[in-house]
């Protein structure tokens, strides 16, 4: 039975089988690469391997709060590909990677799976319980469920037996995550800082002087606020409720303008 | 004490909201569905999310209550969170965005490379802000307690306190964002709701009459001061609106109605000071800029805050109609609250109290879930942000650089259980002050600490180091010494009189610090590389 999914070559013949790797570059997940690059070498399969980022409204806390939930992983995550090329390079093992740049995690490795249409996955189960895992839930349980692929899951890690992988790991985590900004090359003058200075205060004021107004003519001239105009609504009542739409029209012209000029720049 | 129902709808409410966040986040990583398009966050969740973020229990209970105790005059303070986000967008969002940092701290240390002091500085003001931002917060979550089960206010404060913070060093900070697009839609939804059953009940489906009857009463907050010790004052809980509001009218002939404005602001320097505070203070406020974090493009910084304006724009135009129908619904009840000593409840309360008049004990569970809600995610956007500041932009950035990810959050925690703790020991002595008051001297601050030293970074390549720590300094002890004037009733300090907000003395003060000393100095900063990333064509 094993060796019939081990050696499942969907109509490929020879080297032609695949074996798809989905990994976030944490230790159960490197136990994963080592083990499905082991499978390939023994069964003269390529390996492609799968890579997520996880692209959801995070502000940096929260995600370092998830990271941190994490702790007994290490932290590459989308440095795990490159960890599983090189490893497949030094087990001589063909490779091809495919990066994608946002989830759901689960979702991707299965529209990958679909385009390549491998002998089977493998993925490291992470191991989470409790809260961790009722907050973030299980890649692996996930894609075991939906996957029409077989899956080989291993589970949880041994320190021993990713020691190698591991030092590959860690040393690509030394190399800084983020190359140097790139700074557009322009002069002050082309950055036309007055110009767009001038754009920002000029469609503000559209709606202070009216903002402001209303605090003028409430506070110095009450007989004018109270005047009514509209039935029993006064001045007052009425500007509070323009104010709002001026607003509106503010920033919508705002943004059309600051569009426009950028378009031109 | 309310009913099991009420309670029991509360409860759900809670319970709902945080568990569609969590499991929203946890389907954005199980889900196995996959679009290769829309994938990307859309400008409508983060308009979503910063909505959320901004409408905390100041907005929810705070506005509309203000305007049911004092009429039109309070329909500033919605007039002015509204306005400020058309500062931040014409001035602050797409710079923010293109340089990529969120804190004033990492801006500032952006262009003034490696200052010890002014990373000092942006943590000072951040947790002073934030820390005013949040006992507003816990003060209306105490009075909501009291309403809902009758506890006295400090224990009230003291459970809310520690269940907040509780809640937002475990299991809190997982899930926060998709939490604010919740409760932008939860209470936006339940102040239309509110409007619409008060309309139905009681005006007829006619705005119009709710103006007639503002114009015909003499707001409650005003009304019980003048009759405190008059002893023809009957027992108000007895009348009905018509008899009460007819009473009051008869012994205040020519005070100023609900729709006359001046009740609160009574001259034109505390209005204006108002007005400042409040429309400079949005730009300046710590957990909104960090919420701009989460959008992608330049471009999204500007729809997304348009669709901010749009949202709560409308929502505070129905809290216009909520506080002046309120008035006329509740009047015995707000007279006899204030006369009998319960200005805690006649503050804040008049939103739940309304929607219980009018929608029975389903809607009063809506209203005070609805608020619990705000509370919850205000607070904890707020904490996240003094736990970010002094554990990334402080105790990483100076005082140990090779500070691990576990230990940063640590820090975080540790500074969000100090900060916590200190901001329920403030709100035990603000029982009686509303909470959207509370909020505007927030704003204030941070109109005069942060609004200005950002202001100048972004725009002016002539502002120094020592300008922009000038700046802070002069708008943090300004500000901080007339909210604390304010708070405690003095009324001048060094020949100033104390208005409602400090900012017109402080926003002032600041920006003139900051160009005097910058014209007298020279570290002008990598102004050349800051400028080109803050205002570059960077798509």
């Amino acid at each position: 039975m094993l060796s019939n999914i081990l050696n499942r070559s969907n109509g490929r013949s020879g080297d032609g089988n695949i074996i798809l790797l989905a990994t976030d570059g944490s230790k159960p997940a490197l136990t994963a690469t080592k083990k499905a690059i082991e499978l390939a070498k023994a069964t003269g399969a390529a390996v492609h391997v799968v890579c997520v980022k996880e692209d959801v409204m995070r502000t940096p806390l929260e995600q370092k709060g998830e990271d941190v939930a994490e702790r007994d992983l290490i932290g590459i995550h989308s440095k795990g590909g490159e960890v599983a090329m090189e490893w497949a390079a030094l087990s001589s093992v063909p490779s091809v990677l495919k990066v994608y740049d946002s989830g759901p995690v689960v979702g991707a490795i299965l529209d990958y799976a679909r385009q390549i249409d491998p002998s089977y996955i493998v993925l490291g189960h992470a191991g989470r319980s409790g809260w961790e895992k009722i907050s973030l839930g299980s890649v692996a349980e996930g894609v075991m469920k939906h996957s029409p692929y077989p899956v080989i899951m291993t589970r949880g890690y041994d320190d021993a037996y990713i020691a190698d992988i591991l030092e590959l790991a860690v040393a690509k985590l030394r190399i800084p995550e983020e190359a140097e900004e790139e700074i557009p090359q322009v002069s002050m003058e082309d950055l036309h800082l007055g110009k767009k200075l001038g754009i920002a205060f000029g469609t503000l004021l559209a709606f202070l002087i009216p903002y402001f107004g209303l605090g003028a003519i409430s506070s110095l001239s009450v007989g004018t606020a109270t005047t009514k105009v509209l039935g029993d609504a006064n001045v007052a009542v009425i500007w509070i409720l323009l104010l709002f739409p001026i607003g509106w029209v503010t920033a919508i012209v705002f943004h059309r303008m600051a569009s426009t000029a950028e378009g031109k720049a | 004490m309310t009913s099991v129902v009420t309670l029991l709808i509360v409860v759900a409410l809670i319970a709902v909201s945080l568990g569609v966040a969590v499991y929203t986040r946890r389907s954005a990583r199980t889900s196995s569905e996959f679009y290769v398009a829309g994938q990307n966050i859309s400008w409508l969740q983060n308009a979503l999310a910063l909505t959320g973020d901004y409408l905390s229990a100041a907005s929810f209970l705070g506005v509309a209550g203000a305007i049911a105790i004092f009429g039109i005059d309070k329909t500033w303070d919605g007039l002015g969170y509204f306005g400020g986000y058309i500062v931040l967008l014409a001035l602050l969002a797409v710079p923010l965005r293109k340089v990529g940092k969120f804190t004033t701290s990492e801006i500032l240390t952006t262009r003034f490379k490696g200052s010890k002091s002014l990373r000092f500085g942006g943590m000072m003001g951040a947790v002073v802000i934030s820390t005013f931002y949040v006992v507003p917060q816990i003060v209306g979550a105490g009075a909501l307690l009291q309403l809902l089960l009758g506890w006295n206010f400090t224990f009230s404060v003291l459970v809310i306190g520690a269940l907040v913070i509780a809640y937002v060093t475990t299991g809190g900070m997982r899930a926060t964002t998709y939490n604010q697009i919740i409760q932008g839609v939860v209470l936006w939804g339940a102040m239309l709701i509110i409007m619409i059953l008060m309309l139905g009940a009681t005006f007829g489906f006619n705005p119009g009459d709710v103006l007639a009857q503002a114009d015909n009463m003499i707001p409650p907050k005003l009304a019980s001061a003048l009759l405190a010790n008059d002893p023809s004052v009957p027992d108000f809980t007895t009348l009905t609106p018509e008899e009460a509001i007819a009473f009051v009218s008869g012994k205040l002939t020519g005070q100023n109605t609900a729709l006359t404005p001046g009740t609160f602001a009574p001259n034109w320097m505390n209005t204006m000071a108002l007005a400042a505070g409040l429309v400079f203070g949005t730009a300046g406020l710590p957990h909104v800029l960090t919420r701009y974090y989460t959008v992608r493009k330049p471009k999204d910084a500007r729809t997304s805050t348009i669709g901010v304006l749009l949202m709560i724009g409308t929502f505070y135009i129905m809290t216009v109609f909520v506080g002046l129908g309120a008035m006329y619904v509740l009047y015995p009840e707000l007279m006899g609250y204030f006369l009998s000593g319960k200005s805690a409840i006649a503050q804040n309360m008049a939103v739940p109290l309304l929607a219980e008049q009018t929608g029975g004990e389903i809607m009063l569970g809506v209203a005070i879930g609805g608020a619990f809600c705000a509370i919850l995610s205000t607070v904890a956007g707020l904490l996240i942000t003094i736990g970010t500041t002094v554990s990334h932009d402080f105790y990483k950035e100076v005082i140990n650089k090779k500070a691990s990810d576990r230990r940063e959050v640590a820090v975080a925690k540790l500074s969000i259980v100090a900060m916590g703790a200190m901001a329920v020991g403030i709100s035990l002595g603000m029982a009686d002050q509303n909470v959207s008051y509370l909020v505007t001297l927030a704003f204030g601050m941070a109109a005069s600490i942060f609004f200005p030293v950002l202001f100048m970074s972004i725009w002016w390549k002539r502002y120094t180091r020592e300008g922009a720590l000038a700046t802070m300094i002069v708008g943090l002890i300004v500000s901080v010494v007339f909210v604390v004037a304010t708070l405690g009733e003095v009324d001048s300090v060094l020949g100033l009189p104390v208005l409602v907000n400090p900012a017109l003395y402080s926003l002032p003060a600041a920006i003139i610090a900051g160009i005097a000393v910058s014209l007298v100095t020279k570290d002008v900063g990598d102004v050349e590389n800051f400028m080109r990333k803050a205002h570059g064509k960077t798509e």
